[in-house]
């Protein structure tokens, strides 16, 4: 065990270190703590929702309840795939402003769940501003390459696609 | 720092609408009181900072008597808010105030000045208490105070009632610690011959008193009975003096101060003054009765426990304050009044008779037989009589308080049984082996559902009375605060919403009603005869159903809408430029603007520009919309609409190419489809429909909603004619079907998206969007994105 170090924070000062689960979106893989995880299902139909932004998919029932499903993929601007039979929807919980919502995240593949420990943690690369990153908690280097750590707060919170070029951040 | 001016109103505004039997909502106002606390105490403005220590104890009184006979501690709570409005919010100062309380802490004397000989309860309050103790739970020691000290204030101006009075405590009845009060009744030989004269015609008079009293029950108004009540007590009062029996005096001298005050109008005889007053005269026939055994045997001393709370509760009487009127219990609406006093044991069923064969005699009615033949007291007979007319004219019905998360979850597991239902009936007509039994039992089962999905809606379904009630003492107070004669009446008050709604519709009505009294309706009476218009002004709130949705309506006769005015702050604004045109619409929507008020000052009541603003972001929230009709000179009238929150709701589902969408059935008028004749094409209004004398505005889906359809002519397709803010006609494919769909809510992210008003879960699971014609209406008209992150943002 090498010497504790200062525990790295994001931007609200909670830990980062942590599990996390891990998942694709085309050769980049992220993360979205485990604390924020209900759970995954598998992709089903999703309706439509005429005039709503390009990155909501569309909404699903959810045992009783309508959830949101969030393209992730058009949310990062990134190029659009078709769905494999590997695509799947992560159900997370976090907060929109006071509501607590339940919203779906649409990626291509689930990975796994790591421990991450502090040492392995850098913080979000800066821009200029907060804004544009304020999406990423950091980036953790583990056995496979680099996952980007993502708030899931925050990219639930935005109205707008948050784009960011993920391999030239690194 | 924080804003003071503005936390003084919106308290004074809750002041208003809290129930003074809500001890939540009371304690509440208590903790929203220290930052004004804290304020004076920075101000090192000893005076007002005595104020709100007034004011908290007189809440924390509130809350620990649960409100019982506490509508004039509130009302004392907002004098002392009118006082903070007025000095904080417009800088006026203390002395000028004009109330009763002011006078307590600015000439100081009464607040130290505790009655001597006061019982344990008091002896804390001669120096105000630490300011800890003021925000504590702890609310004993000096919660028999404030009422007190109030007392003090109204006293002081008033008649000499304090005048040799004994303690005086409020809280009279619980009071055992008290030594009884003393009475003697002396009876020298020499007064024996006047003495036994006072004795049989005071027992006359009290009886008349008994009989008037009775009839007073009935007929309030009835000015010769109370004069009769009031000539009563003064007689005796006068000869008890004579005779020198200060008790007696002493208790009929209260008395009939109390009938004076009615005499005069100064106070109504309502129920709980005519228990008091009967009282009286039961204590006095009581000693009339030792005075006529004092006759015998020379002085008669009794230590009488009752007497002095009897004193303190016609003082108290005097002041406004009467509890709650005795009444009898009467659990059926048919107990006849004989039936009634039997079974409460006060009266005998011999007697009964007898005073049945008396009426039939005298034609009088029975409870002036049975008082005047001596059979029950007249007290019990009004009691009776309250008891019967409570069972009959109340319609009170029972009533279960229900924890709200349980009625919630009982609401959806109704949606689910519904949806399961409407699964089971879709396989089994998919099987196609609907056999006539199986058919039956569906169709039974389908209409205990409807009927259980019905009566779960209904629960949280509640009359927005109260609310209407509550702007009644709105209005009240601020046209005393303001000069101004105003009439306030309802439409609908039985009228029902969603509970969730009731609550959060207050607040937003609160506002709209003081701009409609604070500029809207004329500066002062005079103003209005000089326009020729009546001088009081009339305000009207509305309630209507209408099409799935309930409208709140504020209606009022005055100025209307100043469209110069606003134009000239909204270019002051920057909102407009000075050369624009707008439409009445667009300048009356100029008012809900953050910040924008054109009141040339802040008054108390608004022009803080806060409000209307807020006002309209409320209604948005309940998914709500308000609307502004208006007309220079004669008045305006705003408008709210709401959606009548139901979870579960009968929907007529279409499709139009790949996409199912639901319309619920309370907007549709009509499903066609078009022939060519009817339809017709306007440059400027875009396509048309003709149906029912009228040309409606045709809304292509596919182009709105920018999907894909097949339908290229609408007479290829099928039009469904909605009313919502007008009529529309829409082009579908196809009508699926009409089902009973459960709204859910489409969740925060799309919750602000135009044109849905929820999600509907559908008989095969998947989710079906419910269209919102209202918000398709403003897509239409918007033709561009329905929000704006689908224009990507570039990110160096």
């Amino acid at each position: 065990m090498t010497q504790p170090q200062e525990p790295i924070l994001d931007s609200t000062g909670n830990r980062l270190a942590g599990r996390y689960l891990t998942f694709l979106l085309g050769r980049e893989e992220y993360g979205v703590p485990i604390l924020n995880v209900r759970e995954i299902i598998g992709l089903m139909d999703i309706t439509p929702v005429p005039k709503a932004p390009e990155f909501i998919r569309g909404v699903i029932n959810l045992r009783g309840k309508v959830i949101t499903v969030l393209e992730l993929r058009r949310k990062f601007g990134m190029e659009v795939v078709d769905d494999t039979s590997e695509t799947c929807i992560i159900v997370v919980d976090t907060h929109r402003g006071e509501d607590e919502v339940q919203v779906g995240m649409l990626v291509d593949k689930v990975s796994e769940v790591l421990d991450v420990v502090s040492e392995d943690i850098d913080p979000p690369p800066r821009f200029g501003g907060d804004s544009e990153t304020s999406f990423l908690l950091g980036t953790a280097k583990s056995r496979g390459g680099v996952k980007i750590l993502l708030n899931v707060e925050e990219i639930v919170k935005s109205d707008e696609v948050v784009l960011f070029d993920a391999r030239s951040n690194l | 720092m924080t804003d003071i001016p503005h936390i003084v109103q919106e308290l004074s505004e809750a002041v208003v609408l809290t129930d003074v039997h809500d001890g939540m909502a009371v304690a509440d106002l208590h903790t929203r009181l220290e930052p004004i606390r804290d304020w004076c105490r920075e101000q090192e403005n000893k005076q007002l900072e005595e104020l709100v220590r007034i004011c908290a104890e007189t809440l924390e009184e509130i809350v620990v008597k649960e409100g019982q006979g506490m509508e004039h501690s509130m009302s004392l709570v907002g004098d002392i808010f009118s006082v903070f409005q007025w000095v904080i919010c417009e800088g006026r100062a203390l002395k000028e105030v004009d109330l009763p309380v002011v006078k307590l802490v600015t000439e100081g004397s009464s607040l130290t000045e505790s009655p001597a000989e006061s019982g344990a309860a008091e002896d804390t309050q001669d120096v105000p208490s630490s300011d800890e103790d003021l925000f504590t739970q702890d609310a004993s020691p000096t919660d028999a105070a404030p009422a007190d000290r109030s007392e003090h204030a109204d006293v002081e101006a008033s008649s000499d009632m304090s005048d040799g009075s004994p303690e005086t405590t409020s809280d009279a009845d619980s009071d055992t610690s008290r030594p009884p009060r003393h009475l003697v009744l002396t009876v020298g030989a020499e007064d024996a011959e006047i003495v036994r004269e006072f004795v049989a015609e005071a027992r006359e008079h009290l009886e008349t008193s008994d009989q008037q009293l009775l009839s007073l029950e009935q007929d309030p108004g009835n000015s010769e009975a109370v004069d009769a009540v009031f000539r009563a007590f003064h007689t005796i009062k006068g000869t008890a003096g004579f005779l020198q029996m200060a008790d007696l005096q002493e208790l009929a001298h209260e008395a009939e101060t109390l009938l004076d005050m009615v005499r005069k109008e100064e106070l109504a005889f309502g129920d709980g003054l005519s228990d008091v007053i009967f009282e009286s005269v039961d204590k006095m026939k009581e000693m009339i009765d030792l005075v006529d055994h004092a006759l015998s045997v020379e002085s008669h001393e009794v230590d009488d426990a009752g007497f002095d709370p009897l004193l303190e509760r016609l003082r108290a009487a005097a002041r406004g304050e009467t509890p709650p009127p005795r009444a009898i219990h009467v659990d059926s609406p048919d107990k006849k009044l004989g039936e009634i006093l039997v079974e409460s044991g006060a009266l005998d069923d011999v007697d009964l008779e007898g005073a049945f064969v008396e009426k039939a005699a005298s034609g009088e009615p029975l409870g002036k037989t049975l008082v005047d033949q001596g059979f029950v007291g007249a007290k019990k007979v009004v009691e009776a009589l309250r008891g019967q007319k409570a069972s009959r004219t109340n319609t009170v019905r029972e009533s279960v308080k229900v924890d709200a998360d349980r009625l919630d979850q009982m609401i959806d597991s109704l949606g689910e049984l519904v949806i399961a239902q409407s699964m089971v009936k879709q396989m089994a007509q998919v099987d196609g082996a609907s056999s006539t039994p199986l058919e039956r039992h569906l169709g039974h089962l389908d209409k205990i559902t409807r009927e259980l999905q019905e009566l779960g809606m209904s629960l949280r379904m509640v009359p927005i009375r109260p609310i209407f009630q509550k702007m009644a003492r709105l209005v009240r107070d601020l046209s005393k605060k303001s000069g101004k004669k105003v009439e306030l009446t309802f439409i609908g008050e039985e009228t029902e919403l969603d509970k969730s709604v009731v609550d959060r519709i207050g607040d937003p009505l609160v506002h709209m009603v003081r701009n409609a009294l604070d500029h809207g309706i004329e500066a002062t009476p005079q103003d209005r005869l000089a326009a020729g218009k009546t001088e009081t002004a009339h305000v009207e709130l509305r309630a209507i159903h209408k099409g799935g949705n309930i409208f709140i309506e504020i209606q009022d006769d005055g100025r209307g809408l100043n469209r110069d005015a606003i134009f000239a702050k909204a270019v002051e604004r920057e909102l407009v430029q000075p050369g624009d045109s707008l439409s009445d619409k667009e300048i009356h929507n100029l008012i809900f603007h953050p910040g924008f008020s054109t009141a040339q000052q802040v008054t108390d009541l608004s022009g803080r520009g806060v409000g209307m603003d807020v006002v309209k972001r409320n209604i948005e929230s309940l998914r709500g919309q308000i609307d502004i009709q208006s007309e220079p000179g004669r008045g305006s009238t705003f408008s709210i609409r709401l959606p009548l929150t139901l979870a579960i709701i009968d929907g007529m589902v279409v499709r139009v190419g790949q996409h199912r969408f639901v319309i619920p059935t309370l907007s549709i008028v009509q499903s066609l489809r078009p022939e060519s004749a009817d339809l017709s094409s306007v440059l400027s209004r875009g396509e048309l429909v003709y149906f029912n004398g009228d040309h409606i505005p045709l809304m292509r889906l596919t182009s709105v909603l920018g999907v894909t359809g097949e339908a290229r002519k609408p007479e290829e397709g099928i039009v469904v004619i909605v009313e919502d803010e007008g009529r529309h006609g829409l082009l579908v494919d196809e009508i699926l079907g009409q089902q009973q769909i459960v709204i859910k809510t489409l969740g925060a992210m799309l919750k602000a998206q135009s044109g849905y008003s929820g999600g509907a879960i559908m008989p095969d699971g998947l989710v079906s969007l419910i269209l919102d014609v209202g918000g398709l209406v403003r897509l239409a008209e918007k033709g561009t994105p329905a929000s704006l992150s689908e224009i990507p943002q570039e990110v160096s």
